[in-house]
């Protein structure tokens, strides 16, 4: 497993990279100083795995997953717990308190191996890294508000100016990402772009009901109803007929 | 009417000590603040350095235990001499230079003469705290710390000076170290004290206290 730590201070580094040695299945094949230095890294070494301090010069660890396309697994490292409930939030897959205890450590390893095991049951064999599909997941922040989210507890995207409100669960954060920008990323055998405005996940509609001037009615799981238009009804029928 | 009046002044006595008491325990909870991500960022830090450096992990312990220390100590006194304040400032930097590492530079301008002058236990070292907070964290390639203490028109001035930009022009008083620099002032002096902040030049701000000047007797 490929692992990128991020922190600002360099002994802080050391110290996990030390800590990191009883872990020979996890290798940490690059360190970041900042968000932005981090970003980078990512993006090019696309680590499994991203150890993740949050106080950082600059931008916050928080701020910087959410300029992440997709968000890799992150275990969130801290000195002061005022943050820690906001990562467990967020569904992080764990947090370690600096100076982190090896007990604990272990547990966040044990943790990682569960959720990899998973993982690797139900990626698709032909894994492109381009297409964002539904075991892949995304980091919204919504001003002091953020979320992992899977791709599959989406529900629908909207265009909201140069924004795309994201529904799942109860919440509907707004993103700074252009329904085409996401439709270009998105898995097509998942997420279906209704109309202008509107990008609904398949596997989420709840009833289909004819609709005037020739197209539909979709009803999805969280009671939203979006209209398909004329021409995308044609590409709907032909899809679902598949 | 004397039965009034003895329970009025009872009243008014209580009123005073209550008020006493009030002063009192504001103090003692605005001494007792050290910043939590400092002590285990250092405690991390020491860590990391018992393999790399154990000379320095040691001295770390040492410098840590002072300002602990000096933050319980506090509590009982009003006012310590400028050269105390200034060694656990030392200090206190020493650690952060051990996280920050060649973020991080000081610089100290220090009229030796001002080194009796007694000042508020704690104070500059929460400007300095402030500084570097606010200041130098928040800068990717970091930036330098100057602390100035000097004679100026019949006043002892105390100032922090940080790389960094106040947001807004202003400085946000909604942290703990501000409005509590502000109290312990006010508390302390009355209106003999004064405290500014400000946008020096485009890369520093300064944060400066002037305190009234105290006769050697």
């Amino acid at each position: 497993m490929r692992a990128i730590i991020i922190d600002d201070e360099r002994l802080a580094r050391a110290e996990l990279k030390k800590l990191l040695q009883d872990y020979p299945e996890v290798e940490v094949v690059d360190e970041a100083a900042n968000a932005d230095e981090g970003i980078n890294k990512i993006d090019s070494l696309q680590p499994d795995l991203v150890f993740l301090d949050i106080q950082m010069p600059g931008k916050t660890g928080f701020d910087m997953l959410a300029e992440l396309e997709r968000a890799p697994h992150v275990i969130f490292t801290t000195a002061y717990d005022e943050y820690a409930l906001k990562a467990f939030e967020v569904n992080a897959l764990d947090y370690l308190l600096k100076p982190i205890e090896p007990k604990r450590l272990a547990d966040a390893m044990q943790k990682l191996h569960v959720v990899e095991t998973k993982e690797n049951h139900i990626a698709p064999e032909n894994y492109n890294q381009s297409i964002l599909t539904e075991v892949d997941q995304v980091f919204v922040k919504d001003g002091e508000r953020c979320w992992f989210v899977k791709l599959s507890d989406i529900r629908l995207f909207e265009s909201v100016g140069n924004y795309a409100k994201v529904f799942f669960g109860a919440n509907k954060p707004l993103i700074l990402k252009s329904l085409n920008a996401l439709e270009e990323r998105l898995d097509p055998k998942t997420f279906f772009r209704a109309n202008r405005k509107h990008i609904v996940n398949l596997r989420m509609i709840e009833k289909i009901e004819p609709y005037f001037n020739g197209g539909l009615l979709l009803e999805l799981k969280g009671g939203e109803k979006i209209e398909v238009s004329r021409r995308q009804t044609v590409k709907f029928k032909e899809m679902m007929s598949l | 009417m004397y039965h009034f009046i003895t329970k009025s002044q009872k009243q008014q006595l209580d009123t005073l000590k209550l008020e006493a008491l009030v002063k009192e325990l504001e103090l003692k909870t605005i001494k007792a603040h050290i910043n939590p991500h400092f002590i285990f960022n250092s405690l991390n830090g020491i860590r990391a350095l018992i393999d790399e450096d154990p000379n320095r992990a040691r001295n770390a312990i040492t410098e840590l235990s002072n300002i602990l220390r000096s933050s319980m100590q506090t509590d009982k006194l009003e006012s310590v001499s400028l050269e105390k304040e200034l060694n656990i400032v030392k200090d206190y930097l020493a650690l952060e230079n051990m996280r920050f590492e060649d973020r991080l530079r000081v610089e100290y301008e220090i009229d030796e003469d001002t080194l009796d002058q007694p000042v508020p236990p704690m104070m500059l070292q929460t400007l300095v705290e402030n500084a570097i907070k606010h200041g130098i964290s928040k800068q990717i390639t970091g930036g330098k710390i100057r602390i100035v203490s000097d004679f100026k028109d019949h006043y002892h001035e105390l100032a922090v000076q940080n790389t960094g930009k106040l947001i807004n022009g202003t400085a946000r008083g909604d942290g703990f170290g501000l409005p509590s620099t502000l109290n312990r002032l006010s508390l302390l002096y009355g209106e003999k004290a004064r405290f500014s902040i400000k946008q020096l030049t485009s890369e520093i701000v300064e944060a400066r206290v002037m305190l009234p000047v105290q006769m050697s007797i």
